[in-house]
């Protein structure tokens, strides 16, 4: 009794400040740790035709075959080989689950809500839309990821 | 509607669904067979009308509660014998069918059972109604004509005419009781853990409201009476009468522990003296639950307390339908922390902490039965595999020691288990067809009245195996091809006395395994299709030119009737006819990967068979490989696959390339290019040819090399791809790289002179 409980106040608002950071190139990304499943080292990727480039193709997780986003190439930053500190953040959204290729992935922060604000309207920054807002964690600041956004709106992957 | 009631109402229309499928063809078979009806079947059909009564009453939906009601009443005179199964009584049951399914609807989305026209109440009456008149022609048939014994005795002896009597009822009775009585009692466990939760008063009157039924429509009395006295109680509790506490839950229990023992006596011994003694318990504890309310209601402690008085009380409970304690609140005659204070004490004597605001949602069912053999089976193939497995970890060969011919053995004992092991995890997921038979029993009956045509429809194979979701989805077509093959196959009773046929048309819907295929046959007597008819139409449409019309094989020609808007029947009835409809049937049966066949002989009707494979799970394959990609082609479409030379090939001017294979020429589609892959060969020479057909088609494809056949697990791709060209899923290899699976028929669409 007392565990089906708490597992149902997981989905309350105790959980909303936690966040999973990770590292693209010179900037260090945060994502709503609801959406995450699991991290996975660099899988051998099957490519699939006729898929928008940012797709890199599916991978096997355990008999499961999920496909794969290069998020550099989502956010149209210039593409670097992957390398054993490249990983794999299975996400899960809305009834997909998919792999996120990052740089890296560094560590898992609390930001209250209260230290987040609006994502800024800069015209022409490609990563924008993909923006819930930025997080100050003391000095730095973390972008945080709308996932949603990420997987495209209605499930057609477009560019 | 908030989120609870919605729970108990869904669950309620998906419960009143499926009891109205059943119902319906058990009624129509009623009607059609003209003889006294079955006991048994009549005991069905009440019990299935009244639990439906049962949970409209207790949702409060009282136009369906009802009718239902009249429903109830006109079976319980077809028992007795007080009236006749009339096809128009029938009708009138069916058409309440049809309106209860067209409320359910409503009810489902609103939450509100309005009757706003009447129209239950008149169909209510009007049942009623026929009910009488067959009572009065029943009556007249027994006394005052003694020259047709043989009807009225079938009607006075009815309850056993056909050796059905109510000990054979009690089997079915004991079992679903048992069942009943089970449901209530986790019902009323959960409740005792969580005593705010209101769907599981629901489930429990609900099963003791069947329950209360069958006994009454079985004559138990005293059995009923107990059910009752708990009903009693659980509606109280339903309306918040009384406190939800342990004792009232455990009293609660005790009645169904004392009905299961009263339901163990059966069949030999029905008197349940006990019952009384029982009841008085019940309503004992009743009464105190009842009084204990009361001591618990907020405004007579906070009396007892000395914070208000009782005329400031009344005052407050004239005010609407509001907690007193707010309205109190709000009138500064009571402070909030009073009010807090009042309301913990209250909770403290209804032994219910305040905040405990959890609810137990009931999950929608997505279980299915399973045979408890199959789970047997599968146990022990789990057990074998135990073993097996241990015989291949300890052979000596594996711990580097001794000969390797125990290897194999075991390896081969391993591949016996595990394919076992397939087919019974497969064979969970199948379910017999006769559901989706029996729903066509009305359809048939319905057109065929409608066209004032005869027609009897046969079932066979019934029992027949079929996965769950194919089960589902033939449901749809076979509706399209049942009322095409009254529509247009079979002829007017007229017309087939002239033929010299029978004036009944026969219709036989049958099921049966054939090789690693389900079909699914629908076999009329009737006209046959016509080939020049649809040939005419064909050329008119432009499917085919008329020098190519004579060359065509019948089975080709048939196959144009389903193509989209294609129809040639001369009327348009509302039924069939406008060529909407066939091509539907076809597009279904393919999202199943089935295949239709058509066969017809002029004036002796015609056969369609679906060809549906047994599992979509599991496909034998091909392995191909193309540049660093593996693809697997389905075997059932592969025809062969061979290196070209170089003198059979022709190029065209617009680059395509034409393969002669055994004096036939076939376009070739190079899958490097048609995916944008760097192939490991350009020249045709050098790779492989795989010639694939699909519904008489067939191209070649051309990979960098076969790799081998493999039994196929297939996994779909996620939806998040979009819809990638002509590939129908994936699979995972043994070694864990993952294989794309070819949609050979999207492929061939693909290629703009496939022959």
């Amino acid at each position: 009794m007392e565990a089906t409980r708490i597992e149902e106040e997981e989905p309350g608002e105790s959980q909303h400040a936690k966040f999973l950071t990770f590292v693209l190139g010179a900037e260090t990304y945060a994502l709503d740790i609801r959406h995450v499943r699991e991290i996975i080292g660099m899988q051998k990727i099957t490519t699939v035709p006729d898929v928008p480039p940012f797709i890199k193709g599916v991978i096997n997780l355990r008999g499961k075959v999920i496909p794969v986003m290069d998020v550099r190439a989502r956010f149209r930053l210039p593409l670097r080989d992957y390398d054993d500190r490249t990983c794999i953040i299975v996400i899960h959204v809305r009834e997909w689950s998919v792999g996120l290729v990052v740089d890296t992935v560094s560590e898992v922060l609390d930001i209250p809500a209260d230290q987040i604000e609006p994502p800024p309207r800069v015209a022409g920054a490609t990563s924008a839309r993909f923006l819930d807002g930025m997080g100050k964690v003391g000095e730095r600041v973390r972008l945080l990821l709308n996932a949603e956004a990420l997987l495209g709106a209605s499930g057609e992957v477009t560019l | 509607m908030d989120e609870e009631t919605r729970e108990i109402v869904s669950s309620f229309v998906a419960e009143s669904r499926e009891a109205i499928d059943e119902v319906e063809p058990l009624l129509i078979e009623m009607s059609a067979s003209g003889e006294a009806p079955n006991a048994d079947v009549l005991a069905k059909v009440f019990r299935l009308f009244h639990s439906m009564k049962g949970s409209a009453g207790y949702l409060q939906f009282c136009s369906i509660e009802r009718v239902t009601h009249r429903a109830e009443t006109v079976l319980v005179d077809l028992r007795t014998g007080a009236a006749t199964p009339t096809p128009a009584l029938i009708e009138a049951l069916c058409r309440v069918l049809d309106a209860v399914r067209e409320r359910l609807a409503q009810v489902a989305e609103t939450g509100i059972d309005e009757d706003k026209a009447g129209e239950f109440e008149t169909l209510g009456l009007n049942l009623g109604e026929l009910s009488r008149k067959t009572v009065a022609s029943a009556g007249s048939v027994g006394s005052s004509s003694t020259t047709t014994p043989a009807a009225a005795a079938s009607i006075v002896t009815q309850p056993t005419s056909d050796g059905v009597s109510l000990s054979d009822l009690i089997e079915p009775f004991i079992v679903e009781g048992r069942d009943l009585l089970d449901a209530c009692e986790q019902a009323l466990l959960s409740l005792e853990t969580d005593p705010e939760a209101s769907a599981p008063v629901a489930t429990a009157f609900r099963a003791l409201h069947s329950f209360k039924g069958n006994c009454g429509f079985l004559g138990f009395g005293e059995i009923e009476r107990l059910a009752h006295a708990a009903e009693t109680l659980l509606e109280a509790v339903k309306e918040g009468d009384v406190t939800r506490s342990a004792n009232v839950i455990g009293a609660l229990l005790a009645t169904v522990d004392a009905l299961r023992t009263a339901v163990a006596r059966l069949p030999g011994d029905s008197a349940f003296p006990e019952a009384a003694i029982q009841v008085a318990a019940l309503v004992k504890v009743e009464a105190n639950a009842r009084s204990n309310m009361a001591e618990t209601r907020i405004g007579r402690i906070l009396i007892q307390r000395g914070d208000i008085s009782s005329d400031d009380l009344i005052e407050a409970l004239v005010v609407e339908e509001r907690p007193v304690g707010q309205v109190l609140a709000e009138r500064g005659l009571l402070s909030p922390a009073q009010l807090d204070a009042a309301l913990v004490e209250q909770a403290q004597r209804r032994g219910v902490a305040p905040s405990n605001e959890t609810r137990t949602v009931e999950k929608p069912q997505t279980s299915l039965r399973v045979d408890v053999g199959k789970l047997d089976a599968l146990m022990d193939l789990v057990g074998e595999l135990i073993i097996a497995e241990t015989a291949v970890i300890h052979a000596p060969s594996s711990q580097g020691a001794g000969d390797l011919r125990d290897l194999p053995k075991a390896f081969a004992q391993l591949d016996r288990i595990t394919r076992s092991l397939q087919n019974v995890a497969m064979s969970l997921r199948m379910v017999p067809i006769e559901a989706t038979f029996r729903k066509m029993i009305r359809v048939v009956r319905d057109v065929a009245n409608k066209q004032g045509k005869r027609v009897t429809l046969k079932l066979e194979g019934e029992e027949t195996e079929v996965d769950k979701t194919v089960a589902e989805i033939i449901s749809d077509p076979l509706v399209h091809l049942l009322r095409n093959a009254v529509d247009h196959g079979i002829e007017m009773p007229a017309v087939r006395a002239q033929r010299g046929k029978p004036v009944e048309g026969t219709l036989k819907l049958s099921a049966s395994h054939v090789g690693g295929e389900i079909w699914v046959r629908i076999q009329d007597d009737g006209g046959g299709i016509s080939r020049a008819r649809v040939l005419e139409k064909a050329v008119e449409r432009g499917l085919t030119s008329a020098a190519d019309a004579s060359s065509l094989t019948d089975a080709h020609v048939y196959a144009f009737i389903f193509e989209s808007g294609f129809s040639t029947a001369a009327a348009v009835t509302d039924i069939s006819g406008r060529g909407v409809g066939l091509d539907v049937v076809k597009r279904q049966i393919e999202r199943v990967k089935g295949r239709i066949d058509v066969s017809s002989v002029p004036e002796q009707g015609t056969t369609i068979t679906l060809r549906i494979p047994l599992t979509m799970a599991i496909i034998e394959g091909m392995l191909v490989r193309v540049g660093d990609t593996s693809f697997t082609i389905p075997l059932l479409c592969i025809r062969e696959s061979m290196v070209p030379r170089a003198q059979d090939v022709t190029h065209l001017a617009d680059g395509e390339e034409i393969v002669r294979i055994r004096g036939q020429l076939l376009p070739v589609l190079r899958m490097h290019r048609f995916y944008g892959i760097e192939p490991r060969h350009e020249r045709l020479e050098d790779g492989i040819l795989v010639v694939v057909e699909d519904g008489g088609q067939a191209v070649c494809l051309f990979v960098d090399e076969l790799i081998g056949q493999r039994q196929t697990v297939i996994k779909g791709l996620s939806g998040f791809l979009g819809d990638p060209r002509a590939l129908s899923g994936c699979t995972v290899l043994g070694d864990g790289r993952i294989s794309l699976i070819l949609d050979v028929a999207g492929l061939i669409n693909t290629v703009p002179c496939a022959a």
